[in-house]
């Protein structure tokens, strides 16, 4: 699967492109069409907390503080399952999340490293924007 | 899933006038969009009421990385 990069704005500065890949995201209440930007940077990922609201995760257990380089906030961690399609490829399977509990949070969705990287084998590629996604089979 | 259409909408959409907001795709075009995602879902279901709308959070800072 090949999905470009977005050149997505900032308010300051001039727009960046970003590695980002449309996926749904599939919880207790409801299942979400969402583009995430994909972040190798990321140990885990993240939903900001409107959407694991809405996705019915449980947001009441295993929380914890997470940090990061925009500091540090209160996060709940549960599994979401996650989908992504591209063509004749179709591929299913649970990931987990961090919620960030802090409703001003301005965190996009971030895919993370764990449970999704191992899933695939991924390429960035800067000078073509563009990012390669092979599956790989289960360890 | 996201429909190819709404996916294709994304990126090719000028996203410059939603800095910091949720933006709803539907039939390929920019549907609804607001600071809160739950407010941004509601009225693009409302609007599309038989399809699935894609949403994306335009950043409005340098992402944070865990």
């Amino acid at each position: 699967m090949n999905f470009k990069y977005k050149s997505l704005p900032r308010k300051d500065g001039p727009p960046r492109k970003t590695p980002t890949i449309p996926v749904t995201f599939i919880g207790p209440s409801d299942s979400i069409d969402i583009v995430a930007i994909l972040d190798s940077g990321a140990d885990i990922s993240v939903l900001p907390l409107e959407v694991g609201e809405q996705l019915g995760l449980d947001l009441t257990k295993n929380r914890s503080p997470c940090g990061g380089i925009g500091g540090e906030v209160e996060t709940a961690e549960d599994h979401v399952r996650v989908k992504i399609v591209q063509g004749h490829e179709n591929y299913t399977f649970d990931i987990p999340v961090k919620v960030v509990l802090d409703p001003k949070s301005s965190i996009p969705v971030l895919i993370g490293r764990e449970g999704f990287f191992e899933e695939f084998e991924i390429t960035f590629d800067e000078r073509r924007e563009r990012i390669t996604l092979k599956r790989v089979a289960p360890r | 899933m996201p429909t190819n259409e709404n996916y294709l909408g994304f990126m090719t959409a000028d996203l410059r006038q939603y800095i910091g907001e949720w933006v709803a795709i539907c039939n390929g075009k920019v549907i609804s969009h607001n600071p809160s995602f739950k407010k941004a879902y509601i009225e693009a279901k409302r609007q599309c009421p038989t399809k699935r709308p894609l949403l994306t959070r335009v950043p409005d800072q340098d992402t944070m990385i865990f």
